[in-house]
């Protein structure tokens, strides 16, 4: 399940999108939930990733925040 | 969750689209599906405007960025160097991905419109709105729109292709941690690996192939759709160069 996960978010991350241009962070969101999912598998890194969007908003400022 | 999401997104754009082809296209399907596409993508435009001008400043940051990644094997002084970069370049360009997320339901809403087909289902109609009384499907009188169209299918690739290369990825940030942890690979993850590189090219064929079998409908929606991302980086892209040079 992992490793599917994780061939997703990288398929995604080849895909030529705007949305690669939003993120306020380093890492980058979807960079941040797979090294989530590599640390802590499938819910744990899944829902480290929803809420790390959650706070990926235009108010953020920009910021190192990686995975903990 | 899903009668929220007609309440909230689908029944609105599906009014907009049967209001439009009453009142504006006279019964015309093809020119109205043009037209909802086109106020969709407008009133999305705020939103995805940062988008776009992050994205030319990445392209211009590049070189910089890799310099950086190559003077810093600290990540945080790595991501700090960055940051000082964007604030050279303009301070804090990136709208977030919340912001993008919070797109896709009116994204899906719009194509699930032209996806269920043309037929008027009038418990859908709110009622200030009439239900129309002739439907044109008849594309420029040469397309069917309630058919499947090879042409827009292929049209609907091209332009998607286009779109996406215009959008060059910028290959920053990601594979980072992939390279880090070298092994060797197997078959397996080369064959993957490969398959990703060609992303940029396998997309507009699945596109292509996807709008075909599905209708002309959601051919010509992506075709809009596309070539108005096209048209807004270009204006945003101008502007930008008048602005700052």
């Amino acid at each position: 399940m992992d490793k599917i996960l994780i061939k997703i978010i990288n398929t995604y991350q080849k895909i030529p999108l705007k949305s690669h241009f939003s993120c306020v962070f380093i890492p980058t969101c979807s960079e941040y939930t797979k090294e989530a999912i590599m640390k802590y598998g499938t819910l744990g890194g899944l829902g480290r990733g929803l809420i790390r969007i959650c706070r990926c908003h235009p108010w953020q400022k920009n910021r190192f925040d990686p995975v903990k | 969750m899903s009668s929220l999401w007609n309440t909230v997104f689908y029944e609105p754009i599906y009014n907009i689209l049967i209001f439009i082809i009453n009142n504006i296209t006279f019964g015309d399907v093809g020119f109205a599906i043009i037209l909802v596409t086109v106020i969709v993508k407008l009133a999305l435009s705020p939103l995805t405007k940062k988008s776009i001008k992050s994205q030319i400043l990445m392209k211009r940051m590049e070189p910089e960025i890799k310099q950086i990644k190559k003077d810093f094997p600290n990540k945080e002084e790595q991501a700090k160097k960055t940051f000082e970069l964007y604030k050279k370049y303009g301070t804090n360009p990136f709208s977030g991905c919340l912001v993008v997320i919070l797109q896709l339901p009116v994204i899906f809403a719009l194509y699930y419109v032209f996806y269920k087909g043309l037929s008027i289902d009038g418990s859908l109609i709110y009622s200030f709105i009439q239900t129309p009384t002739s439907l044109h499907t008849n594309f420029l009188g040469l397309i069917e729109m309630s058919s499947k169209s090879i042409f827009l299918g292929i049209f609907a690739g091209v332009t998607q292709f286009i779109q996406g290369y215009l959008s060059t990825p910028v290959k920053t940030n990601k594979l980072e941690i992939v390279k880090n942890t070298e092994e060797p690979k197997t078959f397996q993850e080369q064959l993957s690996d490969s398959m990703q590189m060609n992303v940029r090219y396998i997309l507009p064929i699945f596109i292509a192939f996807i709008a075909w079998k599905i209708s002309a409908a959601v051919a010509l929606y992506w075709i809009v759709s596309n070539i108005f991302t096209i048209a807004q980086e270009w204006y945003i892209r101008r502007q930008f160069e008048n602005n700052s040079i």
